[in-house]
């Protein structure tokens, strides 16, 4: 039985950081507030936390937590109103605009809900993208695609259009398009959200093999209690808070399914929110198909 | 509360109504413009030297310029109207989730009709307020470039606005709006609320074509052109025949091929050029174009035949119309020429046409001793004269003396011995070489010569030295640039040729020297040689082919002069009764007035064609060049609006400002470019042709010029629709991605 705190124990704050060393993205008490004066909306308050260099973390909220925001945020795709965000030694909240593009390009990979490739080129066209605005040497582009390809199980659909692809397929291409230039950080925003039980799981295998194959680091946005339980750890967000941290440790997937959905359950107990029951269970009964 | 709501929509979809209001701006000023010419008529009628305004027929230029300007204008108008409809058509196909949530609303579909309606009106009453105001300015512009054609000072100026343009123009857009109009509302009340709800404007259809099949008929489309333009060398634009056909409909359905093939082509091109295809953003910028080709292909076909037709108009417009006015000063001398034309009393001509074309043997007979006696009855008149035209005018116009200041008479000769085609072949040219054609029937006329004495008359009346022959020698005189080169070999000193029995030789003299008043430079080699050949030829009674006798008026007003001096000789010899009825103030078939050409009215008759020209081209070109830029622009501006969701993708997966912005610019440089340069391979080839087959013949070399500043107009209208084009997707693309991401 995970022990479910009503309210973050002291050390959350700091969850997550029991090597230093190791510590890839270090976010340091983060505050994003929109609205004016009259109408303040906190959307993250005072989250910090740290991923460490090969961790596969999920991050989980009911819509509204704050998680979509957090993630837009290390992506700098938005900007915090206060705090710091630390990847690997840079502070990415002090980037310039021209700067900020550079870091998307050479630090970061994006897996996004409905995959998001372009649909005028085709399957290797997209993947190939990924090297060929960063830069990347035009004999290495043909070889870094291919591999990645074969690895992700899409060699076959390279010379295809998105829209001649499977779903599955699109995704396995996005999530290609994601690791091939190498990135230090790969952030993934709900990315079975399109897909049917089946795709997804093959996807979020597909996750796990990256980060234990490849050593990549994930950062996954979910409301899925299934695909967050191919995570190592998992932080939930409410109301803009740190809220609470699982990690999955040794124990099998179900098993931290489970503990997984006992702290989801307890988040929308907390709500008043009954409707989330009926979720959960149709997903069980998906997990055991 | 629906104009508000309509107000507030055109506020906010400003963007969207961009190029719809540029082109209807435009189109109502040109539209003003080109109309309002014929009013600008009251700054020259009354000026000094006025008299170029008007032609020989006394009518003035501006009556000729209205009537034709008229005409196009309803062309005109259909196509503004159809370009019109056509960038309405993407405002309402991008605002149809928007319309499809005001009927969820509860808005009845005539409500949502007449939101529509009032946003179309207060777009098209702006476009008109300011297109009339545009127009007013051109219109100004236009009429001092006029004053500059037509060689007349404006000096009593003031503004000019032309009610009556500005009617038509008010009709004529108030009828497009009508029509517009009405096609909205029929679109939206026939859309099913579902499909204007779920109406995703992004393209679902995007064909890819076999990137084999498009090498194989992009090479075909490429030959097909080529035999096209083959085709087209062969009848060189002079006929219209056969050949012509087939050449337009091989570039016709090449051109298309071209269009539908390339982008595969050059996919399969870039993808082997590793340092091009494995660049930034090169394959993104590659795909989106061919997308775009492959979908508009057809459009991209009828924009670069436009285009084309467009380019040929405006540059041998201004062409011709240099053409005409530079010739204009070597063919207006004198102040006039009365010309007398025999050939049509040639017997041995006759004699050669078949009896049936006079309607029997007896009647052949009877024509030709009917001429044989008219020729008989000038040449006894010519002799008792002592073979001068002016002496005999002057024994039947007693005050001729005080009319005419000086005259100079010019008698041209066919010889007998010596064909136009024998001595062409003697110098190695050919008759097509010198700008004759090998059928024609000229060129198995005699050569045609005229007496020293007349030349050196001719030339003394201009104000020229006389030139000096030793007997027995020749020298040459020609006008027409095409025969220049001929003509220097035909006077190379030396040269030995046998005229009318008499061996003569070049004397190395070749002089360019107008021995009449014209429109346009028509001597072709004409040979100078001794007196007696004329002498002996007339003295067997024989008579020549043409006689001219040039003269200078007294008075400055030639035109009038003309007509008095013309209605005297009248009294002499007066019209027959149907001459009469239609005008004639002399009989036209009397020795030796056919009829007669003034130097004014030559250069109001240039000036007027020139006008028109310029003005045409002008008109015609510009809404044709108008007309493919915004229906370019339009397409680009809709399909951008449609693919800012992969501009978004491209600023979060990394790509700043500048590789996005630099591939935009590729993607609408290239879309803009590429018909253009199809369009201007077509227009080299056919404008060559036209330099090599038709301009030559008056002069081509002062028509480059000319071309040039066509081409430049071309570009530069052109490039205001790129770089306007540009700038609006830019704003698109920046603010649809997000200001924070391409910051």
């Amino acid at each position: 039985m995970t022990m479910v705190t009503a309210t973050p124990p002291a050390d959350i704050a700091n969850a997550g950081r029991p090597d230093s060393r190791n510590v890839l993205l270090s976010v340091r008490d983060v505050r994003k507030v929109y609205g004016s004066r009259e109408a303040v909306t906190r959307a993250l308050d005072d989250v910090s936390f740290d991923i460490c260099k090969g961790e596969f973390v999920g991050v989980m909220g009911p819509s509204g937590s704050g998680k979509s925001t957090l993630l837009n945020c290390i992506s700098t795709i938005d900007t915090v109103t206060s705090g710091n965000i630390i990847l690997n030694g840079l502070d990415i909240t002090q980037l310039r605009s021209r700067q900020l593009s550079k870091f998307r390009r050479d630090d970061l990979g994006f897996i996004f809900q409905d995959a998001n490739l372009l649909d005028t080129l085709t399957g290797f066209e997209n993947i190939a993208l990924a090297l060929t605005i960063k830069g990347e040497k035009t004999d290495a582009v043909r070889a870094k695609v291919d591999r990645t390809a074969d690895l992700l199980g899409v060699a076959d659909v390279l010379q295809k259009y998105p829209r001649q692809m499977s779903g599955g397929q699109r995704q396995r291409v996005a999530a290609a398009r994601a690791i091939v230039a190498d990135p230090k950080l790969v952030l993934a925003d709900e990315p079975t959200g399109a897909l049917d039980s089946r795709n997804a799981a093959v996807l979020l295998e597909t996750l796990e093999v990256l980060n234990a194959k490849l050593h990549a680091t994930i950062m996954m946005v979910t409301h899925d209690a299934v695909a967050a339980s191919y995570a190592d750890r998992i932080l939930f967000i409410k109301d803009g808070k740190l809220f609470n941290e699982l990690r999955r440790g040794d124990s099998a997937r179900t098993d931290f399914y489970q503990r997984i959905l006992e702290v989801q359950a307890f988040l929308s107990g907390k709500q008043g929110d009954s409707s989330a029951v009926g979720f959960v269970a149709s997903h069980v009964s998906a997990l055991r198909k | 509360m629906l104009m508000k709501l309509a107000l507030r929509n055109v506020r906010r979809s400003m963007r969207d109504y961009a190029v719809y209001f540029v082109t209807l701006t435009l189109g109502v000023a040109v539209f003003y413009a080109f109309n309002a010419i014929e009013d600008s008529r009251v700054l020259f009628e009354a000026q000094e030297g006025a008299a170029n305004v008007f032609l020989a027929s006394g009518a003035s230029i501006f009556d000729i310029l209205a009537q034709v300007m008229t005409y196009f204008s309803v062309v005109v108008a259909v196509v503004l109207g159809l370009l019109v409809l056509y960038a309405n058509r993407f405002v309402v196909r991008a605002r149809k989730k928007e319309f499809g949530t005001y009927l969820l609303l509860g808005m009845s579909p005539r409500q949502v009709s007449s939101v529509v309606l009032m946003e179309t009106l207060i777009v098209g009453v702006i476009a008109l307020v300011v297109g009339l105001g545009l127009g007013f300015l051109i219109s100004q512009a236009i009429a001092f470039a006029t004053a500059g054609l037509i060689g007349v000072a404006i000096s009593d100026y003031h503004l000019l606005f032309s009610v009556r343009s500005a009617q038509l123009t008010l009709g004529c857009f108030a009828l497009i709006f009508v029509v517009v109009a009405l096609f909205n509302a029929v679109q939206i009340s026939r859309c099913k609320l579902v499909s204007l709800l779920s109406a995703n404007s992004r393209s679902e259809r995007m064909p890819v074509h076999n990137p084999i099949v498009c090498l194989v008929v992009f090479v075909l489309s490429c030959l097909v052109l080529a035999k096209a333009y083959s085709e087209l060398n062969i009848d060189g634009l002079v006929f219209f025949g056969e050949h012509f056909r087939i050449a337009t409909a091989l570039m016709l359905i090449g051109t298309l091929s071209l269009f539908w093939s390339a982008a595969g082509f050059f996919i399969l091109l870039i993808q082997r050029l590793r340092g091009v295809y494995f660049k930034g953003l090169a394959m993104f910028t590659m795909r989106q174009i061919a997308a775009k080709v492959n979908t508009a292909f057809v459009s991209l076909w009828a924009v670069s035949t436009l285009l084309f037709l467009s380019i040929v108009v405006f540059s041998t417009g201004f062409s011709l119309a240099s053409l005409f006015s530079d010739q204009l000063e070597e063919n207006t001398q004198f102040d006039a020429s009365i010309r007398a034309s025999l050939m049509s009393l040639d017997v041995s001509e006759m004699e050669a046409v078949p009896a049936d074309q006079y309607g029997g043997e007896e009647e052949k007979a009877a024509a030709i001793r009917e001429s044989e006696a008219q020729r008989n009855e000038i040449h006894s008149l010519w002799q008792a004269n002592g073979g001068s035209t002016a002496a005999y005018m002057k024994s039947l116009i007693p005050d001729w003396d005080e009319r005419v200041t000086g005259s100079a008479q010019v008698d041209t000769w066919l010889a007998n011995d010596l064909t136009e085609r024998q001595l062409v072949d003697a110098c190695g040219f050919t008759l097509a070489q010198i700008g004759s054609d090998e059928n024609s029937s000229m060129a198995d006329e005699g050569v045609q010569y005229v007496s020293l004495s007349q030349f050196n008359a001719a030339r003394q009346l201009t104000g020229e030295k006389p030139i000096e022959l030793a007997s027995n020698e020749y020298l040459v005189d020609n006008t027409v640039d095409k025969s220049s080169e001929y003509a220097k070999a035909l006077g190379q000193k030396g040269r030995t040729i046998t005229v009318d029995g008499h061996e003569l030789t070049a004397s190395g003299q070749v002089v360019s020297q107008s021995l009449q008043v014209s429109n346009m430079s028509c001597l072709i080699a004409v040979l100078v040689v001794p007196d007696e050949l004329a002498a002996e030829r007339f003295a067997a009674g024989d008579l020549p082919y043409l006689s001219e006798l040039n003269v200078n008026l007294a008075s400055n007003s030639q035109e009038q002069a003309m007509k008095d001096l013309m209605a005297e000789y009248g009294k002499a010899v007066p019209p027959s009764e149907e001459l009469a009825e239609m005008g004639w103030t002399y009989d036209s078939g009397a020795w030796p007035v056919s009829y007669y050409d003034t130097s004014e009215g030559i250069i109001a008759d240039s000036m007027g064609l020139k006008l028109l020209l310029v003005y045409l081209a002008l008109y015609i070109g510009f809404v044709f060049l108008m007309t493919t830029a915004a229906v370019l622009s339009v397409q680009q501006l809709s399909e951008i609006a449609d693919g800012i969701p992969r501009y978004r993708l491209l600023a979060q997966l990394g790509c700043d400002r500048g590789m996005v912005l630099r591939s935009l610019r590729a993607q609408i440089g290239i879309y803009f470019v590429a018909p253009l340069l199809v369009a201007g391979c077509h227009s080299a080839c056919t404008i060559s042709l036209l330099y090599k087959n038709l301009l030559s013949l008056w002069g081509g070399s002062a028509a480059a010029g000319t071309l040039a500043i066509g081409i430049a107009l071309v570009i530069a209208v052109y490039a205001i629709y790129l770089v306007s084009t540009y700038l609006v997707a830019r704003s698109a693309v920046i603010s649809g991605a997000g200001k924070k991401l391409l910051a």
